[in-house]
């Protein structure tokens, strides 16, 4: 086991080392004009231009942004954004974590909830109120989250007036003030944004473990179980729990990204500052520094998701030998 | 049981048939009528679902719309399908060289930032036909599916019945096709059918980034992003496009479920 | 319309009904919304940042400002500010004279070796600014401890603005040792020390920035002790936020929201003047080969009668707002009084339009809806960022009036940096373009003139170039009567037709009740803000 676990995670590490290359390869394929985001709409004499993109390296040879960026990786140095004018890794540092606290308040609660409610679905298949969750949890995934963000800010904060209408804290706070004054600013501000993101978000994991759950009551193993006379509920946690976990190891594996790459029409809405709303402004702007620092971070994210479920494959169902 | 699926089937009928005829019955899809007087009209006998911000029929668009997002979306779906699925059995085979080719295929699709890819692809060349789009999202889209795949797989390879079709003699294409890949079905029809809105919405995501269908063609996508800016004022706007969507997803989600009942008659 | 350049809201009678006490505004305090981070809220550095130039106009002073209710960019049209008083020696030169109550924030006082340096700074290449605005300045030069003298390169009415109001001293005494390029990622670009109205107290990245009124500001106490600059990227999030009290001013109103906007203002709506311009810009050479002219808009009078074949008011009033202006040349609202303070667009006239096709010889001969000549149709493209809704809608009502006339145009909505791209390689018909003017008309030169065309670099995309308005501006530069020249000149480019003016737009600018003495200036919104008062009585607990 640990002798796989080694030699799996150096094999994670190759590939993202590969990816990174893809990624400035095609951040160098990016069409647009690399110095827009410092010139906007305004011209620039050839010496000036000259003069900012040796500044910015945007005149670089993909060999050249390559080693720039592993001596970069190196040194803790990967230069400055180009629109915010400050060192790539403390703007990424700004807004990880706002990005890092609804990421996972928002999957802690669609990994308990929602699979919570994917059981009860489905062993309750024949109850109308089972099938409305069910299908509620689809139209709340089907509609926009930007729709379900800009009704609840409608609705609680314009209307009626009980949160507000969005930003990770209120910046008239005193910074005097205590600290369950400002925990309790903290959630008055994250209410809204991770009501939009579950609603937009739950109906996987319900569904997945709802339909897993189904799969699993069929076995021969449960069958029997309940023709023991088993009690339902003992059978749902005894035996249709554990072997249905898979496909939620699987998920929970391709989610963690979304962890540090943010929703960005939640965040756009709400006005949180976190990263999806910086990469999307990033790529927008071409802002290149941002892009691969973020898209790198992004990178080893994905590979560590797909390490962890791996090794969750194994502690979920042991007779899975690792290869 | 079976009503499910009929209700499924009625509803994506009915959307074909808009999609296909509705364009006959509805007015022009085009500015038609008069931009300072007729715009954001609530829904009338003239137009049957009001007007948008210029004074166009949101029933025509709708219905020409249907066209072009049910396309999108249903390509994108098909053709993350096969490969996701593909590549997501290949990575499970007990074949070490190629199994390892497949699963770094999946981790690196995976950790590519599809808006990049998507960029790359698309900006320089402008708009581009409705197929190739639907095209390059499934191509850009088939990670995910893979990697659920191959999780599945994994699993079924250790379940009891395929050791015992295994130990049966069973060749492997045929524990592949016959014992394998029914058994991710259940997980796979569930992300397919969420799919289909994952479509539809990345359609009008990318509509931001100038990569979406062509300008005035209508799309359910670029109604619902043109919508964005009058949700205050006129949400009706919003209304049309989303119904159509939930409509859509919730059909597929029907039909899926039932494909699951049929082909593993031993769930319920 | 009339518009006034400068809208200053009467102060009040004081109404002393309540005990003093309990009307104390102790921390009066003004927090507004930006689109983006002022991240580098520096004179020069700014990016060419609106939200930086903002914060930058309340921590460092301007030498001379605008004149309330003055008109033009003459020698009279400015008030002293960071300069006590200018004199002019001769045609081409100015001595400005430095207020000697003028103290940088950390005490040391502000002198003519701050405007040497800052000068110095502005013509290094490495600090990036569009150095054509610098273009008339010959030589700047310390006189004494507190005057320097500005020589320009020829006589002009707009020298005082040129160097006195753009000009911006940065402390030479803390920035002096550092390499210019490296001032924008420095420890002072995070947190300033100017010698406005105001210091910089803190940032919250992400989220806000934080100004506190100096008390010892030698202009006067700030009536605003308190200016809270909040980030927020999103247009109907900055609404959101003023429609639940979150901000107590709103600018840019997206146009579906300024009902329910003016509601909660309580109707208190200021029409400020804009300097934006809305217009489709016209590749009069073909593309590939600019020394060629384009088959199809290389003729004017295909300019012209895709022009008039637009119903512009209809456009501008429906993407813009009903404060739009409709301009035949560039000009926005700022220029208004080149015109008499109106702007007046000729009316649409399809009829006309189809006769001018006709006359040139554009016919409709296969019957398929678009007219040809010498088979070639009457088919262009035209080009738009995606991010631009005003784009969008512009793009496809242009679309459908075109159509009447027999012109086809296909709409490429792309990236907003293909567009760019496609735009200085020359690949393109039209563009749709949306740019801020100066208040000094003869910027026009940055992006119209002979000189721009052959410039690499410059904003004259189209490469425009008209020898007779190069004349004109030579003219209106030292003239007497400065709007009939300026006049002259807009009137000989809408001849030409470079371009499809769409829309000089308004800019309606909420500001919530409470505020006394409201100064709002069109260009550098907020320059006036410590001047601004709370009405005692009306103060919420964040002003206390």
């Amino acid at each position: 086991m640990t002798g796989w676990l080694i030699r799996r995670t150096a094999d994670a590490a190759l590939t993202a080392l590969v990816a990174v290359v893809l990624l400035v390869i095609l951040v160098h394929l990016l069409p647009g004009d690399p110095l827009a985001p410092i010139l906007r709409d305004r011209g620039a004499d050839p010496a000036t231009a000259a003069a900012l993109a040796a500044r910015w390296g945007t005149n670089r040879t993909i060999l050249q942004s390559l080693a720039a960026l592993f001596t970069g990786v190196i040194h803790g140095d990967l230069g400055l954004s180009l629109s915010a004018q400050r060192p790539v890794l403390d703007v990424l540092a700004d807004h990880l974590g706002p990005t890092l606290l609804l990421g996972s308040l928002t999957l802690l609660i669609d990994f308990t909830v929602g699979l919570a409610l994917g059981v009860w679905t489905a062993l309750h298949a024949d109850l109308a109120t089972a099938r409305w969750v069910s299908a509620l949890s689809v139209v709340g995934y089907t509609v926009p989250s930007f729709v379900v963000g800009t009704v609840l800010v409608w609705l609680f904060a314009v209307k009626l007036g009980w949160l507000p209408s969005g930003s990770i804290a209120d910046p008239l706070l005193s910074s005097s003030a205590g600290t369950w004054a400002i925990l309790a600013d903290h959630l008055r501000h994250l209410v809204l944004p991770l009501a939009a993101l579950v609603i937009a978000t739950i109906a996987v994991p319900l569904r997945q473990q709802r339909s897993a759950v189904f799969e699993v009551a069929a076995q021969p193993w449960v069958l029997a179980a309940r023709a023991r006379g088993v009690a339902p509920a003992r059978i749902a946690w005894r035996h249709c729990w554990r072997p249905a976990l898979t496909p939620i190891v699987t998920l929970l594996g391709l989610w963690l990204p979304l962890l540090v790459a943010g929703a960005v029409f939640v965040e756009v809405v709400f006005n949180w500052p976190g990263m999806g709303l910086l990469l999307a402004q990033a790529t927008i702007d071409r802002d290149v520094p941002v892009v691969v620092a973020g898209g790198a971070l992004l990178i080893v994210t994905v590979q560590a998701g797909s390490l962890l479920a791996d090794v969750l494959y194994h502690v979920v169902d042991p007779r899975q030998r690792p290869t | 049981m079976r009503s499910g699926a009929r209700t499924g089937l009625v509803i994506l009928v009915g959307l074909a048939t808009v999609a296909v005829i509705g364009p006959w019955f509805a007015p022009d899809h085009d500015i038609q009528g008069n931009l300072l007087t007729g715009t954001l009209q609530l829904p009338s006998a003239a137009h049957w679902l009001g007007t948008d911000a210029l004074a166009r029929d949101i029933f025509a668009r709708l219905a020409y719309g249907a066209r072009v997002s049910l396309t999108v979306a249903g390509l994108a779906v098909a053709v993350a399908t096969v490969i996701g699925v593909w590549v997501g059995l290949t990575a499970s085979a007990p074949s070490r060289v190629l199994a390892g080719v497949a699963e770094r295929a999946i981790n690196l699709g995976l950790a590519m930032p599809r808006v990049i890819v998507l960029l790359v692809l698309l900006a320089g060349t402008g708009q581009i036909a409705t197929g190739w789009l639907g095209l390059v999202l499934g191509l850009t889209g088939w990670p995910a599916i893979a990697r659920l795949v191959r999780g599945e797989a994994l699993r079924l390879r250790e379940a009891a019945f395929v050791a015992a079709s295994q130990a049966l003699g069973a060749s492997s294409g045929r524990v592949l096709w016959r014992e394998i890949l029914p058994g991710t079905l259940p997980a796979l029809l569930v992300a397919a059918t969420l799919g289909v809105a994952d479509a539809v919405l990345l359609e009008a995501g990318l509509s931001f980034i100038g990569v979406g269908v062509r300008p005035p063609t209508p799309s359910w996508g670029n109604m619902i992003y043109e919508a964005r800016d009058h949700l205050m004022d006129a949400p009706w706007l919003l209304l049309a496009p989303c119904v159509a969507l939930v409509l859509t997803t919730a059909a597929a989600t029907l039909l899926g479920e039932s494909l699951r009942r049929s082909l593993l008659p031993e769930s319920r | 319309m009339i518009r006034t350049r400068l809208i200053a809201a009467a102060a009040c009678g004081i109404a002393l009904t309540q005990p003093v006490a309990a009307q104390r505004v102790a921390n009066p305090t003004v927090v507004y919304a930006v689109g983006a981070e002022p991240a580098v809220p520096l004179p020069l550095f700014g990016n060419n940042e609106e939200s930086n130039e903002d914060v930058a106009d309340q921590l460092f002073l301007h030498l001379v400002v605008f004149a309330p209710n003055s008109h033009g960019t003459a020698d009279n049209a400015f008030v002293p500010s960071l300069a006590r008083a200018w004199h002019r020696i001769d045609p081409v030169t100015l001595t400005f004279d430095i207020d000697p109550r003028a103290r940088w924030q950390d005490g040391v006082p502000v002198t003519s070796r701050d405007v040497i340096y800052t000068w110095g700074l502005a013509n290094d290449p490495t600090v990036g600014l569009d150095r054509s605005r610098l273009d008339p300045i010959a030589s700047v030069e310390a006189v004494g401890e507190r005057r320097v003298r500005v020589r320009f390169k020829q006589p002009s009415a707009e020298q005082v603005y040129t160097f006195g109001f753009l000009m911006q001293p940065l402390p030479a005494h803390l920035l002096e040792k550092l390499s210019p390029s490296a001032i924008a990622a420095s420890d002072f670009a995070r947190h300033p020390i100017g010698n406005g109205p105001y210091r910089f107290d803190h940032r919250t990245p992400g989220l806000a920035v934080e100004l506190h009124a100096d008390t010892a500001f030698f202009l006067g106490r700030p009536g605003i002790a308190r200016v809270v600059v909040r980030t927020t990227t999103d247009a109907t999030a900055r609404v959101n936020l003023f429609l639940t009290g979150e901000t107590d001013v709103l600018d840019k109103i997206p146009l579906p929201s300024i009902p329910q906007v003016t509601q909660r203002a309580g109707g208190r709506i200021i029409a400020l003047a804009s300097n934006r311009l809305a217009y489709l810009l016209i590749n009069s050479r073909s593309p590939g080969d600019s020394t060629q002219p384009h088959p199809v808009l290389g003729d004017a009078r295909v300019r012209e009668a895709l022009a008039i074949a637009l119903d512009r008011t209809t456009i501008a009033h429906t993407v813009f707002g009903a404060a739009s202006d409709v301009p035949d040349a560039a000009q926005s609202q700022i220029w208004s009084w080149i015109t008499g303070g109106t702007i007046h667009g000729a009316p649409a006239n399809p009829a006309r339009a189809r006769a001018l096709l006709a006359q040139a010889g554009w016919r409709d001969a296969n019957g398929d809806g678009v007219v040809e000549r010498n088979g070639t149709p009457l088919r262009f493209t035209l080009i738009y960022a995606a991010s631009s809704a005003a784009g969008n809608l512009v793009a496809l009502q242009a679309q459908q009036m075109w159509r009447s006339i027999g012109a086809e145009v296909t709409l490429e909505k792309l990236d907003g940096g293909v567009v760019g791209n496609r735009v200085r390689t020359g690949q393109w018909d039209m563009v749709f373009l949306a740019a801020n003017q100066d208040p000094t008309p003869s910027s026009l030169v940055q992006s119209w003139s002979c000189k721009s065309a052959h410039q690499a670099g410059s904003t004259n995309f189209a490469h425009w170039c008209d020898a007779t308005f190069d004349q004109l501006v030579q003219r209106a530069l030292t003239a007497r009567d400065q709007a009939a020249a300026w006049r002259d000149v807009l009137t000989r480019m809408s001849s030409q037709r470079p371009a499809i003016f769409i829309a000089a737009p308004g800019n309606p600018i909420a500001v919530n009740s409470r505020y006394d003495n409201v100064i709002l200036w069109p260009s550098h919104t907020w320059l006036s803000l410590w001047q601004w008062r709370v009405r005692p009585g009306a103060a919420l607990p964040r002003d206390r």
